[in-house]
């Protein structure tokens, strides 16, 4: 066993392994405190203690993004240009809700006492207005640093996207003063216009610096101690790895990476499968991640955010909706049957767990219409207490005169409707037909849902991969490296555009090729993607085209204007020709191919003999009729099995659902690929 | 319930609904050309059903989103629209038809579905000039005509009247900016579609019958949460009044004056002793004023719990808005910022219930609408630049009031100050803060204001700008104090100019135009105020050691 995933979150550690041509997975508790003392206790679990034999070791964490939310990052300071101190209280001044009492800013990650300003004025074309006052800047900063002893500063001045000097001479003199102390600007973490989202990611990165690099510090010295020589990579939201040496200043760039690692799971699976175009739905106790993959690629976003705190960097596009495995179902105020946000959390937990919940949550539907078995849940490892689930529902649906079979169905119906808008979401709303997407569903409900959902949806096909319940920390495996690089760099397309081009993006990736050197990945090795943000000359938000160099060079101006128009009708429809396009920002993908053999070590022959016997035959409730049901064990299904619906396949980390109209067949690498026969 | 409709459905329909209405708005703001559209949001979309009747709305400008009913009663009594075709739209900006003021362009499409008329797409866009005395608000105004092109009720066919047809033509050559306005009308076109192609997938599901039985559900869904809110407000006449500053001429102020009669399950409004119409542009046409009216109603009965649709208007019996008075003025009278009138709508029904339901109500906050404008022209074109700056909202019994949020009847975002300085480079921001000491104290303190400082980089630079609350501070609740007032000021050679609240001003090349907004009024007594965040707000340099020991009594 050379090479090991582990995957940090909330409340438990995932760790995945190949050996001998079989996965091999383990559990442990998380430990909030110091994250790398639960993957340390991991790593000595699963591998009795010897880490000797560990060559590479992916890892994924949750420990940037609960620092922002919980608000643990280290103490860090903004310096602005002067008369702009307060942008991370100002924000964008917008309300959520235009019929509430009260509305609350998101808090800044930089109180204002640790905001000051410097002397100093770039314009919009990047001239200089006002030169750096040094000796001022300074007498702030000594005053600063003494009274408020931040660990790490931001910088975000004025129009630096266009001219970074004055952050850059910033940092030399930061430098002199203080070496030690982590400097972060905004022209090298976003080169974009917009202060308030430059400066809240900017800030966000800083914050992030001290934390997660003394966190890989820690993990990087314990691996040492137990396995010199292993090398350690880190996800990153934009889908890549990139080696834990070169991650410690980047925490920013690890935010909401679990789902990422689950998507490029999905994306290597799909080309193992053959599936171009998939829609990944993610579904755990509280929440459904969705994703969509076109023409074997994840969609990127620039504008995310993490806890009402904007980031601008590339990163997944992946859409958050609250229903889960926990959702709670309730009555409102005007009567109306709602399920979610609220989840009941691993404790009190679904009232079937017996733990205390006496509010009816998605899982407690799915045990009374029969669809989870009480003594089966988890593969067994927890018995269920179908009689709590069935009082909760209950007491749901007594005030409507429902029964409980009656209220298990309309919460599942609704769940599926919040998860099946997500899908909408990432998908139509972006101009893509869901029904030529394959929905690959993960996570311990997605199995579940995922076959009603596409109903819903008219989405024919959904393929429930192996370990579902593991499958993000799966993805870590197999993800490659890789960095997206942007440069904002406002250019009309005229008729030199075909060498305008060529030379923005020679010059990004001498750099990137300069950085994999680092990474030891040699410039031949390195696949480059070179994409474009255009838009019409006055409008605020760009839209992103794939380029194709070698078109660019013989077709030039009316190549990058065709480009142009298509993306933008594929978004917003046909609309009349406006004038002028322009080019904003360059974007270099730089990757080196990960070598995996997960695939191949999942795949198995064929046996088209395949006769697949049920554990058990009963029956369960569906759409409101009762309907014979065969209950399979995943872990006896080979490849070439096809199971006819209304089944239920169980197994460790999730259980799947074949409703009635579709069929299961078990495909080589194991993963079920379920079809509608309607 | 309809039997149609199982509880289900009607969860997912309704989501389905304002999910549409949202995507629509997002949709809007997308593919807009303007600053004020695509960075400040000054827009908003709703879904109405085929009779007009709001089913869902987004989160945008609750003026706008309130009128659309309004306005759409307007075209029905003007056009037989059981004829009408899917390549016709309306259109209209007419605020003595309906409409706000003559920025907002209204745009209706019908949705079909199996050739059968089911609903109506509408979006507004607040666009950055139609024309009119002045690259902005003409504060000089005296009638609808010198504020600028008025578009009447027009029922018009898409391919034949816009391109090169006479509606598009009309609009391109009386406008400053024609390729804003254009790419802003037909980012409203692509909202409406939006719209529209999101339904009929919600009725290829569901089927129309059981759609519009979601719709009809809805509506009654707000409907019930409302009566029972107002059941459990005591039964009586609660009255109050406020006034707006003056109307840019005289120093008079105007007064608005409520009188709400609550009775079991139902309420009316009447309006009556408020002022009488007037010179100037502060006028508030009808639609505004009842759209105003429903929007305080809306955060009254509900604070955000009640989903805004022609069902929460109805338990509102009457509201009684006097002809002639300047909330509801005889044509044709100037309007452009009526939008001052309209937040003492709001201002004089949270003063009136407040003695009844005083956790449902806000103390004043600066509640206008900050409108700065500012015009170039050059031989490159005419540059028009409009921004709504935020100021203090008010505190109420849970909260603090927000620093720095659009008032009550819109929700418009700042513009980044890189973008704007981009787009005119007539100008650049030397200064963007909150304006420390605006807060009116109390328990809970109000919002602070803003402080904006721009310096004019070329002469010819008119300031066109409306605003209020320079005279009449926001007002505190329950020994809560008062929020300071707003000031426009120009820096000249050293000299300072005070600015009207509603004017235009030649600005210099050289010039400091200094924007402060007013803070909110706070909430209850300053000596109960949490000391911890006290010594947290004199920390953050937001309050200063004095204010805390004179106003609220920290020692």
């Amino acid at each position: 066993m050379a090479k090991m995933a582990i995957e940090v979150g909330g409340t438990f550690t995932d760790l995945i392994w190949i050996e001998g041509g079989v996965v091999h997975s383990h559990k442990v508790p998380s430990t909030p405190q110091d994250a790398s003392v639960g993957v340390l206790d991991g790593l000595n679990a699963a591998l009795d203690g010897d880490l000797s034999g560990l060559d590479r070791l992916f890892h994924g964490s949750t420990v940037a993004t609960n620092a922002v939310i919980e608000r643990k990052g280290c103490r860090t300071a903004l310096l602005t240009t002067e008369g702009f101190k307060d942008l991370l209280q100002l924000q964008r001044q917008l309300r959520p809700n235009v019929y509430a009492i009260a509305c609350h800013k998101p808090e800044p990650l930089v109180p204002l006492n640790l905001s000051f300003e410097a002397r100093e004025r770039v314009d919009a074309a990047g001239g200089i207005v006002t030169p750096l006052d040094e000796a001022a800047l300074i007498e702030t900063l000594d005053l600063l640093l003494d009274k408020e002893q931040p660990e790490a500063l931001a910088i975000c001045l004025l129009h630096a996207y266009r001219n970074p000097a004055h952050e850059q001479r910033v940092r030399e003199i930061i430098a002199d003063r203080r070496p030690d102390l982590p400097v972060v600007l905004s022209s090298d973490v976003l080169p974009t216009f917009r202060e308030y989202e430059r400066a809240s990611t900017t800030t966000m990165a800083a914050y992030l610096v001290p934390l997660v690099g003394r966190y890989l510090e820690r993990l990087e010295q314990h691996l040492d101690a137990g396995s010199p020589g292993c090398n350690l990579f880190v996800m990153q939201s934009s889908g890549g790895v990139l080696p834990s040496s070169g991650s410690h200043g980047r925490g920013v760039e690890m935010l909401n990476s679990g789902p990422a690692a689950g998507v490029i799971g999905a994306v290597r699976m799909a080309q193992t499968i053959g599936d171009d175009n998939v829609i990944t739905l993610d579904v755990g106790g509280t929440s459904a991640d969705i994703c969509l993959i076109a023409n074997g690629a994840p969609e990127i976003t620039s504008e995310t955010e993490v806890d009402g705190l904007p980031v601008g960097l590339p990163s997944i596009d992946i859409a958050n909706i609250g229903a889960g495995g926990g959702s709670l179902g309730w009555i409102d105020g005007g009567g109306m049957l709602q399920v979610g946000p609220q989840s009941a959390g691993a404790r009190p937990g679904p009232a079937c767990y017996g733990h205390g919940g006496t509010e009816p949550a998605l899982t407690d539907a799915l045990v009374q219409l029969g669809w989870i078995r009480p003594q089966r849940f988890l593969g067994g490892r927890m018995t269920l207490q179908p009689e709590r689930a069935r009082d909760a529902l209950a007491a749901l649906g007594a005030s409507n005169g429902e029964t409980p079979e009656a209220m298990a169905q309309a919460m599942i119906d609704i769940s599926v409707a919040h998860v099946s808008q997500g899908i909408r979401l990432v998908s139509v709303q972006r101009g893509h037909d869901p029904k030529g997407y394959a929905i690959y569903a993960y996570g311990g409900m997605g199995p579940m849902i995922g076959a009603l959902a596409a109903t819903e949806l008219k989405a024919p096909r959904v393929v429930v991969p192996p370990y579902p319940g593991l499958f993000s920390a799966l993805g870590l495996l197999v993800a490659d490296l890789k960095r997206i690089y942007r440069e904002t760099n406002l250019m009309r397309v005229t008729d030199s555009v075909a060498d305008d081009v060529r030379a923005a993006f020679d010059r990004i990736r001498a750099q990137a090729v300069a950085e994999f050197a680092e990474f030891d990945g040699k410039p031949e090795d390195i696949a480059f993607q070179y994409e474009l943000e255009m838009r019409f000359k006055g409008q605020g938000y760009e839209l992103l085209s794939d380029v194709d160099l070698d078109r660019l060079e013989r077709e030039g101006k009316a190549y990058v204007l065709g480009l142009f128009k298509s993306t933008h009708e594929t978004r917003y429809g046909a609309v009349a020709s406006m004038g002028e396009v322009e080019i904003v920002t360059f974007r270099l993908t730089a990757s080196v191919a990960t070598e995996s053999d997960v695939m191949s070590s999942l795949t198995r022959p064929v046996d088209a003999m395949a006769d697949p016997q049920p554990v058990e035959t009963g029956q369960i409730t569906f759409a409101g009729e009762p309907v014979a049901c065969s209950y399979y064990w995943r872990g006896d299904l080979v490849p070439g099995t096809r199971i006819t619906g209304a089944a239920v396949i169980e197994e460790p980390t999730a259980t799947t659902l074949v409703p009635p109209g579709w069929t299961a067949t078990v495909e080589s690498t194991g993963a079920l690929i379920l079809i509608s026969e309607a | 319930m309809s039997d149609k409709l199982t509880q289900a459905t009607f969860n997912i329909i309704s989501n389905g609904l304002h999910g549409i209405a949202q995507e629509m708005g997002e949709k809007l703001v997308r593919s807009a050309y303007s600053t004020i559209i695509r960075e400040a949001r000054d827009c908003s979309t709703s879904f109405l059903d085929r009779n007009g009747r709001i089913i869902a709305q987004a989160q945008f400008c609750p003026i706008h989103m309130n009128s659309f009913g309004k306005v759409f009663e307007a075209f029905a009594n003007k056009f037989d629209l059981s004829t009408i075709q899917p390549d016709e739209g309306l259109m209209t900006n007419d605020p003595y038809s309906g409409a706000q003021h003559l920025n907002d362009i209204i745009l209706f499409t019908p949705v079909f579905y199996r050739d059968e008329l089911v609903a109506f797409s509408a979006s507004l866009g607040h666009h950055i000039d139609t024309g009119g005395g002045a690259a902005g608000p003409n504060a000089s105004a005296n009638d609808i005509y010198s504020e600028g092109l008025r578009i009447p009720l027009s029922r018009f066919n898409v391919h034949r009247d816009l391109g090169d047809g006479l509606l598009e033509q009309f609009i391109r050559i009386n406008v400053r900016p024609p390729d804003e306005v254009m790419g802003d009308i037909y980012a409203q076109f692509a909202a409406n579609r939006t719209g529209e192609g999101r339904f009929i997938e919600m009725l290829d599901r569901f089927g129309v019958d059981t759609v519009l039985a979601g719709a009809a559900e809805l509506q009654d869904y707000s409907e019930r949460l409302a009566r029972e809110a107002i059941s459990a407000i005591p039964d009586g006449i609660y009255q109050a009044e406020d006034f707006v500053d003056d109307n840019g001429f005289s120093p008079d102020p105007l007064r608005v004056a409520v009188q709400i009669r609550v009775d079991g399950d139902s309420l009316e409004l009447d309006f009556a002793g408020s002022a009488p119409q007037t010179k100037g542009i502060i006028n508030s046409p009808l639609a505004a004023t009842i759209s105003a009216a429903y929007g305080a109603i809306g955060i009254l009965l509900g604070g955000g719990r009640i989903p805004v649709n022609d069902g929460l208007y109805r338990p509102i019996r009457a509201i009684n808005v006097p002809y002639g008075s300047f909330l509801n003025p005889s044509e044709p009278r100037a309007v452009r910022a009526r939008n001052n009138a309209c937040h003492r709508v709001y201002n004089v029904i949270m003063l009136a219930m407040s003695e009844v339901v005083p956790n449902q109500v806000l103390a004043s906050g600066h509640d206008t609408t900050n409108a700065i404008g500012m015009g170039h022209m050059s031989p490159e074109g005419y540059r028009v630049y409009m921004e709504v700056v935020g100021g203090g909202w008010g505190a109420s019994a849970g909260a603090d009031g927000a620093d720095v949020v659009d008032g009550y009847v819109g929700n418009c975002s700042n513009v980044p100050v890189e973008s704007l300085e981009t787009d005119y480079p007539f100008m650049r921001v030397e200064e963007y803060t909150l304006r420390r000491g605006s807060a009116g104290a109390g328990e809970r303190r109000g919002g602070l204001g803003a402080r904006r400082v721009y310096r004019i980089l070329a002469d010819g630079v008119t300031f066109n700008s409306y605003s209020d609350r320079f005279k009449v501070a926001p007002w505190g609740l329950f020994g809560g104090e008062n929020g300071q007032h707003s000031h426009f000021t120009v820096e000249r050679d050293g000299e300072r100019i005070a600015l009207p609240s509603k004017g235009n001003t030649e600005l210099l090349k050289g010039d400091r135009l200094i924007i402060e907004t007013a803070g909110g009024g706070g909430f209850g007594d300053p000596q109960k105020r949490d000391r911890g965040v006290l010594r947290r707000e004199i920390e953050q340099g937001l309050l200063s050691a004095e204010d805390a020991a004179r106003v609220y009594g920290l020692s």
